[in-house]
């Protein structure tokens, strides 16, 4: 194993030790940890100090040195568990967070606060030392314990098969910016359950098992595998089923004289098919991956907030894919810290209403079939439609349309922002993240008694149930959890609206447009009858007709790869028993389609210009910041979302590149070196050339007054660093190459 | 033609003969041009593929094909390199890049060695001219072509 494959498994072990510690502390607080556990904590401390060391992070080392000097006397039961020291403990476990993978990226030493290890020998009762502590490097190398007791194997080499390159990397954990909020009392633990030792693994290689519905009960050996060998393995489990059928047809479509040869079939069938269910199911996890950070999140802001908050998450056993639960991961703790910062009133407020002190804020998750459900609930305010059409002056909005207007970018009702709401670009960004694992998400409630946010997902991306279609002289396949219905729109039943045709789907009018019109096609000429599916996004519908039906089926999907630019009507391919290659389509961008087609006078009558329009070139982006992870952080963002980046180190060298380069968007910090943000930017307005370039302000300075400076001096957009995440930052360069000339204030 | 140079044997799809030459080049023919990969990029030739179309796709884009078992976008060489108007995939060679496999078509491809460097390319996206037998070959920059149908540069 090479030094960076250790650095990344070291990086995963943290993640899992590091949880662990914050679930200990949390029983800590609710006075339910017995000896067990608070011995379970002094390991996991031990042994990421241990496993620091090995990979050079002898920063980390100090730091868990002395909360391993904390831990020891409360598991010798010579120190009580107090509120200072439960915080202290997560005060630690959040810094780690950060600092370990800026550590790992190879920022320097220093990205500890050294404040740290004083509160954690204070809180142990020892004196402070009179001289900061050397580095701890253990006699003995510790190997890093993901797989007790024996050495993790070798890796496996891929076998030597045209078209499997060597193992790729690991996933590298994406750095985030959230620290906590300064505690203060008022949370109200739960009854916790017991987390078993490896609650939290990061792939769960169960060989035994087919169930879909539950997880482990009990401590099972795990292995890491990465998920890009898994979806290797998927597909070459697909391709030997497809060789399967090609052996068959070869043999002849009489079965075989032989039956031993049959016999042979039928084995080499059901053990192909069982293959490919169990690496399917192989990156199955869990919900429990999210519960710790879900409590933490709600607990933390009830402080934060001063409100009585009693949570609970059920369905923790429910499984997802990994993929899907790793883009749930950030929506959901954003909804639940919206439940607590604006959905639940203080308790003087709520006992007013009526109602008891303390606020209730439930995650329920539910699986039907291959669809997930996952509502988080709060009995709060309740949202209140009326107030949301006066906020946009849309008096004509129903109350349904209304709430869904929520997810809208730019759209909050909060009276005031908060550190962690209130700037109107959480619930945009939370959809996007759904819908961009084929998931939707709606608002509903009663003003008063309290909101509910429902999430609908595929419970796996690798298999979806899809209807198969053809359309164009092409086949497709369409997610069945899009699909409302399907109806016949025979053209005599057809009915002009807004330029375009409609067809009657149980009582109401549902707008309809050729599938093959939206590909790029000349599709079904106008008037033609044919089957139509009306497929769902929100509360909005669409029918889009087809030329015939072929059925509905599992597929399994892939990505078109890293090659090609983002394509936002493919969700995926498969590969068919045949060979050839399906494309799934993606129902949110159908829908967005057929109604920007109507948007642009209409469709269904005029003929789709036979030349596609040509592929505009990529924006480019100049990012200016002087810290280099967050620089690579944002590049890499960045190009992988399809932009082109130029970067900066400070602002005096962004000014210099500004000189040979006009692009379509600058990203800059406001603190660095030689010339700040605001100076770059007063330079850039200077300029009459540049005048007109959006600029995005992302910065950790969070005060208004330096959102005021920064319109002062002509930016158009402000992020404050400690709320930035992908999606935020990806939504956010969206609307400024979409919106040069506006900037976003808080609602 | 004269020199290292040997058409690929078989029907179907062929897998690439190692041969002890210094330096081999996959040639792809591409209306009246010779274009080169090195060798060790190429994974496996295809011999008229099934080609699906991808709404909305780049210019760039023929469509994608299945590689064993995985999903591989096939680009219309011509289109990448500004040499002319799509060509007809007879052939389609797919390559490793930085980004992951891409395929590029072509009506013929040979296995040759490299000789001569015969200097520059004007291509942006080609490394240089190179000797191969009798043929000129313009030596293409694997990861630079997958950068610029990505649209992050070359």
């Amino acid at each position: 194993m090479n030094e960076a494959e250790l650095r990344m498994l070291f990086a995963q072990e943290a993640d899992i030790l590091l949880a662990q510690l914050s679930s200990g502390a949390l029983e800590l607080e609710q006075g339910t940890a017995s000896p067990a556990d608070i011995d379970r904590l002094f390991r996991s401390a031990h042994t990421l100090k241990g496993s620091a060391a090995l990979v050079g992070l002898h920063e980390v080392s100090t730091v868990t040195h002395a909360l391993e000097d904390l831990l020891e006397p409360l598991r010798a039961g010579e120190l009580a568990p107090s509120p200072d020291i439960v915080d202290v403990i997560l005060d630690t476990v959040d810094a780690l967070r950060i600092a370990i993978p800026r550590l790992l990226a190879g920022e320097p030493i220093g990205v500890v606060d050294p404040q740290l290890v004083a509160r954690l020998t204070a809180a142990a009762g020892r004196e402070l030392p009179d001289a900061p502590r050397a580095p701890v490097v253990p006699s003995v190398p510790v190997r890093p314990p993901l797989a007790e007791p024996s050495a993790p194997p070798a890796p496996i080499p891929d076998p030597p098969f045209a078209g499997s390159g060597p193992p790729g990397p690991m996933e590298e954990p994406l750095a985030r910016y959230i620290p906590p909020p300064p505690p203060r009392p008022g949370f109200v633990p739960p009854p916790a359950p017991k987390a078993p030792p490896f609650s939290e693994p990061p792939l769960v290689v169960d060989p035994g098992s087919t169930e879909a519905t539950t997880g482990p009960a009990v401590p099972v050996e795990t292995v890491a595998v990465p998920l890009e060998r898994l979806d290797r393995l998927v597909r070459l489990a697909g391709e030997a089923r497809t060789a399967r059928l090609r052996v068959a047809g070869a043999v002849g479509p009489e079965p075989a004289a032989d039956p031993d040869v049959e016999a042979a079939f039928a084995d080499l069938d059901r053990a192909l098919e069982t293959l490919q269910l169990q690496l399917l199911q192989a990156r199955m996890i869990t919900l429990a991956a999210v519960a710790e950070p879900l409590q933490r999140a709600v607990r933390d802001v009830a402080r934060a907030s001063g409100k009585a908050v009693d949570y609970a998450l059920e369905g923790e056993r429910v499984e997802l894919d990994r993929g899907v639960l790793d883009a749930l991961r950030e929506p959901l703790l954003h909804l639940v810290r919206n439940a607590v910062d604006h959905g639940i009133e203080p308790a003087e407020e709520r006992v007013a209403a009526g109602k008891p002190p303390t606020g209730t804020v439930r995650v329920h998750a539910t699986r039907r079939g291959q669809a997930l459900q996952l509502r988080v609930t709060d009995d709060g305010r309740g949202p209140d439609p009326e107030r949301i059409r006066r906020k946009l002056g849309a008096p004509q909005l129903t109350d349904a349309e209304a709430l869904d207007r929520l997810f809208a970018p730019g759209v909050s009702t909060a009276e005031t922002v908060t550190a962690v709401s209130g700037r109107g670009v959480g619930l945009d960004v939370v959809r996007t993240a759904v819908e961009r694992v084929r998931g939707t998400v709606e608002a509903s409630g009663v003003p008063g008694e309290g909101t509910t946010f429902t999430i609908a997902v595929p419970v796996s991306l690798a298999v979806v149930r899809c209807l198969l279609v053809r359309a164009g002289g092409e086949h497709y396949a369409i997610p069945g959890h899009a699909v409302s219905t399907i109806v016949e729109a025979q053209a005599e039943a057809l009915v002009g609206l807004e330029g375009g045709a409609a067809v009657w789907v149980g009582g109401d009018i549902v707008p309809l447009t050729p599938l093959a019109r939206l590909l790029g096609g000349t599709g079904t000429r106008p008037g033609a009858d044919g089957p139509a599916v009306v497929i769902v996004s929100g509360t909005r519908r669409q029918a889009v007709r087809v030329d015939e039906l072929l059925g509905q089926r599992d597929v399994t999907l892939q990505s078109l790869g890293d090659v090609l630019p983002a394509n936002d009507l493919i969700a995926g391919a498969s590969i068919e028993a045949d060979g050839s290659v399906l494309l799934v389509l993606d129902p949110a961008t159908l829908m967005a389609r057929a109604t920007d087609r109507r948007g642009r006078g209409g469709d269904g009558s005029t003929a789709t210009p036979a030349v596609r329009p040509a592929t505009p070139e990529p924006a480019t982006i100049l990012v200016v910041e002087d810290a280099l992870t967050v620089r690579e952080l944002q590049r890499s963002i960045l190009e992988r979302a399809g932009y082109t980046v130029v970067t900066a180190a400070d602002g005096r060298l962004g000014l210099a590149a500004l000189a040979d380069l006009r692009p379509d968007l600058v990203l800059t910090d406001i603190e660095m070196p030689n010339l700040d943000g605001f100076g770059l930017i007063e330079a850039i307005r200077a300029q009459p050339q540049l005048a007109s370039v959006p600029v995005l302000i992302m910065s950790s300075r969070e005060d208004p007054e330096d959102r005021a400076r920064g319109l002062q001096v002509g930016a158009d957009g402000y992020i404050v660093k400690q709320a930035f995440d992908e999606a935020t930052l990806l939504a956010a360069v969206r609307r400024m190459l979409g919106a040069p000339s506006q900037f976003e204030t808080p609602e | 033609m004269t020199g290292d140079v040997s058409r690929l044997p078989g029907d179907g799809a062929a897998d690439l003969i190692a041969t002890p030459a210094a330096e081999r080049a996959l040639l792809l023919s591409v209306r009246a041009d010779w274009l080169g990969v090195p060798l060790g990029t190429v994974r496996v030739v295809l011999e008229a593929p099934a080609i699906t179309r991808v709404p909305e796709g780049p210019p760039t884009l023929a469509g994608v094909v299945n590689v064993r078992g995985e999903v591989v976008p096939v680009l219309d060489t011509a289109v990448v390199l500004g040499v002319g108007a799509p060509v007809r995939a007879e052939v389609v060679a797919v390559i490793e890049s930085a980004l992951g496999p891409f395929a590029l078509a072509a009506s013929d491809v040979l296995s040759a060695a490299l000789t001569d460097d015969l200097g520059p390319s004007d291509l942006a996206l080609a490394t240089g001219r190179r000797r191969a037998g009798d043929l000129v070959a313009t030596i293409l920059d694997a990861d630079a072509v997958a950068r610029s149908v990505r649209g992050t540069g070359a």
